[in-house]
């Protein structure tokens, strides 16, 4: 394709499709694999829509092969290591262990946001990113060390079966010193303890009665945090029988775990999430829909394999999924600097986010990060406009070298109206109206700096907040 | 509008001027700036900062930089180097003529308010100034053609003379063998206006003229401050509130504040004094009676000690002021009542058990403080921590060391156990006390086990410090390693035996040695890389070679000496800078 070349038809805006809600959606055709058509055909939108979903916004090549290679052959390349990522990895993990040992809470979380607007593999990224707000903790003070390695851990197990996953996390000292688990004693089960391993991460809160989370308490007895490291002590362990969902016996803290995990209500608990981080946040699922996930899931498919049938479906290029989901704080500044090729301070950026309600290191809740409307009100609204337009006014203190002139002339756009299809590609979920476009050719056609006019213009719209 | 009132803001300017005999003609630079100037580098006698950045020792300097191969091989700097060889050929010379034709007289720059500026430049070759904006418009309408923007470059007469602009905003034109360059038309109009008639420019402003009679005609360089205009402007007025928010700036800063706030300029002058760049401030301010009398050597009393020399200093501050005086006037100083204030007080409660601060505790030291900085040399069978924090000490000289030295040795305890009980409760490792003896003086000290670590390559930053009260005589040394708190008492006890003392005026002395500190930024070089990348966005090897220059920069420096103190002659501090050789 020229680079000029935007007649291919986009998809059509996704507002019928989202108001008529999922009821009546097919769960055989939402989940089946995507086949672009004539309705629906592949092109530089449901490949920014995808690439946006699966990371933290595209620049232009990335765009461009997407569109090239087609959504299956896109998608197992976002699912794959790619070559560069150990070597990435390797010196990430260097850097963040040395901003971990500083003590530096600050320079802890500027590191993380570096990887996520750097990773050769943003979807591990997105993905771990979702898995901290799965398993929200924060870190307590003077432990990042510890904050430091339960990410690592998410990101290690981040597409493995869930039971593995959560068994890793069930060991992972972090969650111990977060929750409060020096406090489940053998005389005194600690059940606050055990209330977010059921409520939050496994069966919720309906299955969360009072004698699950006591028996779930005692199975977990004996295990504490000295220095940094979790030992178990025996004399502390409860070894009478417990009664755990159904099943009796003298579980332990594995034992238990791996009941949960296994348990059906987890499986449809976890499908629920996924569908609201990376389908829709404007529309609850109904359970028949979600329920080929939640089965993969039950069926201890890894998370590769599952996310990808989430990913590689009908329901994923509809309209019940274009700009169905608000942008995060990280995904909003990320993404767009990311786009536009340009560098990020991460440091100055940090502190921006956790004002808008975004510090990485510390989820307000058990549950993560709301998300959705909950990242919009009248301050944080103004905020994020005010973030994004420092972003892109360079330079200044929020990106560096972010120039849209010569990243558009890099890829060939040179006129303006070119250059305005191009920035509008890059960065707006799904196509403007018309009299949008019409008023952004004006802002950049009166403007001493037309294309930068225009990129502010882009970045103050309703649509920009959304992906 | 009139011109001049254009220039209302115009912030800085920097005059240079050339050999008297052949730049006769010309008028001075600071004849050609206007009145309004707020801020005016002039350089006075170029030959020798000329002569020093053209001789081979600067230039084997700059190719001894880290990364200079990377430098000179990038398009921008090969483009420069094309063009200087184009330029010597067109005019059968070498750049290094060239520079030293353009630059021998004075020089000037101005740039000002909304960014005007104006800078006067004065040859001894007319001919060659011709040439080289002939080669110049050249260029810059080959330039503008490209970009489909011819019409930029484009000339108008004014006053017999042409004015040329190279981008529709700049403007310049050639003086006989001057060439003035402004930010805009209505600027340089102003300064041929100055050129071909009598009017009111910066040199005839008594300010400016009480200003070149402090420098005094053995200047290089000055650079004039119009404080009056300079306090109108937000950041300069952030700037002189910045102390008041802050007691230890106020501390340290003693009467600067209340010197930038009521006088009407300021000027540092450059010199060259036996290899050292030397530079001095002055101003007309007086300060008001009682402004930082807590700084003020009062008569008779002995001037300060020098500063104490230890092994591997990096930098030492010695500071004559009275705290106890300085705690009594907070409420004039910094009025405020801080969080963080109102906590030092709490804790001051509590070491010195319930002591007034400044009656009983700030009243027990001498008006002599010295705050000295140091790298480590750090125990390899302990281990190196990451980063490697320099060890840094507070002296004070105590009046009665017999009574206070057992109070300030029970604060110290306890504030030691405050540091261990606070980690405990966060389950971190503690200090464990001990005492030691250095040539009979006893230390206090605390120190951090190690035998449980396993990697000693990294240790944590935590092993950075070894907390040490040293008392020995009259002085009380309050360290962060006990290595340091023992360095400081050989010191102490060599400026005992000498007594030698600095002029009754200096207030303040520091030091700066630019080795030790390079060697302290090299030795954290990774720590300082990772910064930069986070900070800035800058990619690792972006963050390396600047960092890496910045080092080899500081290197260069071999020691830097500032003492502050109001002198007769309006002399406010003088900051001398002895440079390594090559």
């Amino acid at each position: 394709m020229r680079p000029d070349d935007h007649s291919a038809p986009q998809p059509a805006r996704p507002t019928p499709e989202a108001q008529s809600g999922l009821s009546g959606v097919d769960p055989g055709w939402a989940w089946a694999p995507y086949e672009p058509s004539p309705a629906i055909p592949w092109g530089v939108a449901p490949a920014a829509h995808l690439l946006r979903r699966a990371g933290f916004g595209a620049t232009w090549q990335e765009l461009e092969a997407a569109r090239t290679r087609g959504p299956q052959a896109t998608i197992d390349d976002l699912l794959r290591e790619p070559q560069s990522y150990a070597g990435f990895a390797r010196e990430f993990e260097v850097q963040e262990s040395a901003a971990a040992r500083s003590g530096d809470g600050t320079a802890f979380v500027t590191w993380w946001l570096r990887r996520l607007h750097q990773s050769p593999w943003p979807l591990l990224e997105k993905l771990t990113l979702f898995w901290h707000g799965y398993f929200a903790v924060r870190a307590p003070a003077g432990e990042l060390r510890l904050m430091q390695e339960h990410v690592q851990l998410l990101r290690k197990h981040a597409f493995a079966t869930f039971p593995a996953l959560i068994g890793a996390v069930a060991a992972d000292p972090q969650m111990y010193t977060a929750l409060g688990g020096d406090q489940n004693r053998r005389s005194r089960p600690n059940l606050p303890f055990a209330r977010p391993w059921l409520e939050d991460f496994t069966i919720g809160a309906e299955g969360a009665t009072a004698s699950a989370l006591t028996n779930l308490a005692r199975a977990w007895t004996g295990w504490f945090v000295y220095g940094g490291k979790l030992r178990f002590i025996e004399r502390e362990h409860d070894p009478e029988s417990k009664s755990l969902l159904g099943h009796e016996g003298n579980f332990g803290r594995d034992d238990a775990i791996r009941l949960l995990a296994e348990d059906p209500a987890t499986a449809r608990n976890l499908a629920q999430r996924l569908f609201r981080a990376f389908v829709s946040e404007s529309a609850s699922a109904p359970a028949a829909l979600l329920a080929p996930i939640a089965e993969r899931i039950a069926r201890q498919e890894p998370m590769v394999d599952v996310l990808g049938t989430i990913l590689r479906s009908n329901l994923f290029f509809s309209g019940h999924a274009f700009g169905q989901r608000i942008k995060s704080p990280v995904e909003l500044t990320v993404g767009l600097v990311r786009s536009l090729e340009g560098g990020m301070p991460t440091s100055r950026v940090a502190g921006e986010l956790a004002n808008l309600g975004q510090r990485l290191d510390a989820p307000p809740t058990m549950r993560g990060w709301a998300g959705g409307t909950d990242w919009l009100n009248s301050i944080t609204l103004a905020a994020r406009l005010k973030l994004c337009l420092e972003i892109v006014r360079g330079p200044g203190q929020y990106s560096v070298g972010l120039d849209p002139a010569k990243v558009a002339a890099r890829h060939g756009f040179n006129s303006p109206d070119t250059q305005a299809r191009f920035l509008l590609d890059l960065l707006v979920a799904g196509p403007l109206p018309e009299s949008a476009i019409r008023s952004l050719n004006e802002a950049g056609a009166t403007s001493p700096r037309p294309l930068r006019s225009l990129l502010e213009t882009i970045v103050a719209r309703p649509e920009f907040q959304l992906q | 509008m009139k011109p001049m009132n254009l220039l209302r803001n115009l912030c800085v300017v920097m005059v240079l001027a050339g050999a008297p005999a052949a730049l006769a003609a010309a008028k001075a630079p600071s004849q050609l700036i206007p009145e309004q100037a707020t801020v005016c580098l002039e350089i006075l006698k170029p030959a020798p900062l000329v002569e020093a950045l053209l001789s081979p020792a600067f230039e084997s300097r700059l190719k001894g930089l880290p990364g200079y191969e990377n430098l000179v091989s990038t398009p921008q700097v090969r483009d420069l180097r094309n063009a200087a060889a184009m330029l010597q050929a067109s005019l059968h010379t070498n750049w290094q003529a060239i520079a030293r034709s353009v630059l021998r007289g004075k020089a000037a720059l101005a740039f000002g308010g909304g960014n005007r500026h104006l800078l006067v430049l004065t040859g001894d070759d007319p001919a060659l100034l011709q040439k080289l904006h002939e080669i110049a418009l050249q260029v810059a309408r080959s330039e503008a053609e490209k970009r489909g923007e011819s019409e930029q470059v484009r000339s108008m007469d004014y006053e017999g003379l042409t004015g040329w602009t190279f981008n529709g905003k700049e403007a310049h034109t050639l003086a006989g063998n001057q060439l003035l360059a402004a930010s805009d038309a209505a600027v340089l109009k102003a300064a041929v206006d100055l050129r071909n008639n009598p009017g009111a420019s910066l040199a005839e402003r008594a300010d400016y003229k009480s200003a070149r009679e402090a420098v005094g005609p053995e200047a290089v360089a000055i650079l004039f401050l119009d404080l009056q205009k300079l306090r109108t402007t937000p950041q300069f007025k952030a700037m002189l509130e910045g102390p008041q928010a802050n007691p230890l700036a106020c501390l340290v800063l003693a009467e600067f504040p209340e010197i930038l706030k009521t006088a009407r300029w300021l000027a540092l002058g450059a010199y060259i004094e036996q290899s050292e760049l030397v530079l001095r401030a002055f101003s007309d301010a007086t300060p008001p009676a009682g402004a930082a009398a807590f700084a003020q050597v009062k008569p008779g009393a002995r001037g300060l000690a020098p500063n104490l020399e230890v092994p591997r200093l990096i930098a030492a501050l010695n500071l004559h002021r009275d705290l106890a005086g300085f705690y009594a006037a907070k409420d004039t100083l910094f009025p405020e009542r801080t969080s963080g204030l109102i906590f030092f007080e709490n804790m001051m409660g509590i070491f010195f058990s319930g002591r007034n601060l400044t009656d009983e505790v700030l009243a027990e030291t001498q008006p002599q403080v010295q705050l000295v900085v140091a790298r480590q040399e750090y125990d390899r069978t302990i281990g190196v921590p990451e980063p490697q924090i320099p060890a840094f000490a507070l002296v004070l000289e105590l009046r009665n060391p017999d009574k206070f030295g057992e109070v300030l040795e029970e604060a110290w305890q306890k504030a030691l156990g405050l540091v261990n009980f606070t980690r405990g409760q966060k389950a971190e490792p503690g200090l464990i006390l001990d005492r030691a003896e250095h040539n009979g003086s006893r230390i206090t000290l605390a120190k951090f086990s190690s035998a449980d670590i396993q990697d000693r390559a990294q240790l944590d930053t935590r092993f950075n410090f070894r907390p040490s009260l040293a008392l020995a005589g009259n002085y009380a040394i309050l360290s962060s390693t006990d290595q340091l708190a023992r360095d400081l008492l050989d010191a102490a006890k060599k400026v005992s035996a000498t007594n030698s003392a600095a002029p009754a005026t200096t207030t303040s002395l520091a030091r700066l040695s630019g080795a030790h500190l390079a060697g302290i930024l090299r030795d954290n070089r990774m720590s300082l890389v990772r910064g930069e990348m986070t900070k800035k966005g800058k990619s690792q090897q972006e963050a390396e070679a600047g960092m890496d220059i910045f080092i080899a920069l500081v290197g260069w420096i071999n020691q830097a000496n500032l003492a502050t103190g109001a002198t007769g002659r309006g002399q406010m501090a003088e900051l001398r800078l002895n440079f390594s050789k090559p």
